[in-house]
């Protein structure tokens, strides 16, 4: 159900504000969420000044910076810095992206404000609890099902049939999207969100996979594919110029087309 | 024995703002007045059903209510009908196309927002000064 407003317990309350650095040249605040599961109580938004010069052009860099040299307390999930791994994904600026490739420049009214993936539980200041979104890329088994027998060597696939993957297989899992979609945000237990749902498409559009049918049943569903509304954050947001939208489309043509 | 169950049961993990902290984007704010509109229009259906149904009875109550249609209100609720029909034809409009899995990338939606923004006042002005207003 529509919810507008976070429970009590969950609202932002002001917290610490670290001032900037003597003689700082080029000033960047930063509002950042904090929780901290050990002391409880509301999760608070800290304020960090630092120099601009002092840290690289990404919001990464600005938070390794500000863990390095003014708060080691500060928590995020973080590997490949170069957009490849998706650890990285939380809500900056209003707009969920992989803050190794989002530039701090970028970010409106020179303050940036880092939060975690919108409508996740909070484990720990930027880093949201991922289980349940993880557990639903597993429902859709993404791997190749097959019945005819294995060849001696491996399954081929035509360049043509190979290029219907496009747009599909570069999706790193960051869930950037799904946790960008109202839709997800209130039918997070039901609705399989747009990631899974890219990924499903990706398996039931791929030429050596024979479980197209049995996929597309397990779609069939009000809320697992049909909570899609088409509100088109998960295409706007994508770090990877992904179109979800444009997949879940597609998936329900498809379910359309079997039955004619 | 309390201390005990504080261990085993993990304290609640706090939500992590969705709608405080999101900048939605205007294909995001379209979406939802098309839901909006739909609502308007709904209430819109009773109106119309109930002025059929009351006029049925008696002529005198088909002259009542154009009378109440006639006043400033019923006015302004004729108008914000309009718009809400426009606006929802249009949304809607471009809900048949992406039904068809056309029209889903970054340009086309992001020019075809604007396409409705400025369509629907024009539309709405006219079909209501074309229509003559209140009946």
């Amino acid at each position: 159900m529509a919810e507008f407003v976070l429970p009590k317990g969950s609202r932002p309350v002001r917290g610490k504000e670290h001032p900037a650095p003597e003689g700082v040249k080029n000033p960047r605040r930063f509002r950042i969420y904090r929780h901290d599961p050990d002391q409880g109580g509301n999760p608070r938004i800290d304020t960090y000044t630092i120099d601009e010069k002092d840290a690289g052009p990404m919001v990464l860099d600005a938070l390794i910076h500000i863990k390095n040299t003014i708060d080691p307390t500060l928590t995020f999930r973080r590997s490949c810095r170069e957009g490849i791994c998706g650890s990285c994904a939380m809500a900056i600026d209003g707009t969920n992206a992989l803050a190794c490739i989002k530039e701090t420049k970028s970010c409106r009214n020179g303050v940036v404000a880092v939060y975690p993936l919108p409508h996740r539980p909070v484990v720990k200041d930027l880093v949201p609890d991922l289980t349940a979104l993880y557990a639903q890329y597993a429902a859709i088994q993404p791997w190749l099902k097959t019945q005819t027998p294995a060849p001696s060597r491996e399954r081929k696939q035509p360049p043509e049939e190979r290029a219907k993957l496009d747009g599909l297989y570069e999706c790193i899992l960051c869930f950037s999207c799904s946790t960008s979609c109202p839709s997800y945000w209130w039918n997070e237990e039901k609705f399989f969100g747009p990631a899974t749902l890219l990924q499903a498409c990706r398996w039931i559009l791929d030429s050596r996979d024979e479980a197209a049918p049995e996929r597309l049943d397990q779609l069939e569903d009000p809320f697992r594919l049909y909570r899609c509304h088409t509100i088109l954050n998960c295409t706007s947001v994508c770090p990877k110029g992904l179109n979800p939208a444009r997949a879940i489309a597609e998936i329900k043509k498809m379910m359309v087309e079997r039955l004619a | 024995m309390s201390e005990k169950q504080d261990q085993s049961q993990p304290r609640p993990r706090p939500v992590s703002p969705h709608f405080q902290a999101y900048h939605l984007p205007l294909q995001a704010l379209l979406s939802f007045g098309h839901r909006v509109s739909g609502v308007v229009l709904s209430a819109g259906m009773f109106v119309i059903v109930g002025y059929v149904w009351l006029a049925a009875f008696a002529p005198e109550n088909f002259a009542l209510i154009k009378g109440l249609l006639a006043t400033p209100a019923g006015r302004l609720a004729l108008f914000l009908w309009t718009g809400s029909f426009c606006y929802h034809l249009f949304t809607g409009l471009r809900h048949m196309i992406w039904d068809t899995g056309a029209g889903l990338e970054p340009p086309f939606y992001r020019a075809s927002n604007w396409v409705i923004l400025l369509g629907v006042p024009v539309c709405t002005v006219a079909l209501f000064v074309l229509s003559g207003g209140p009946p």
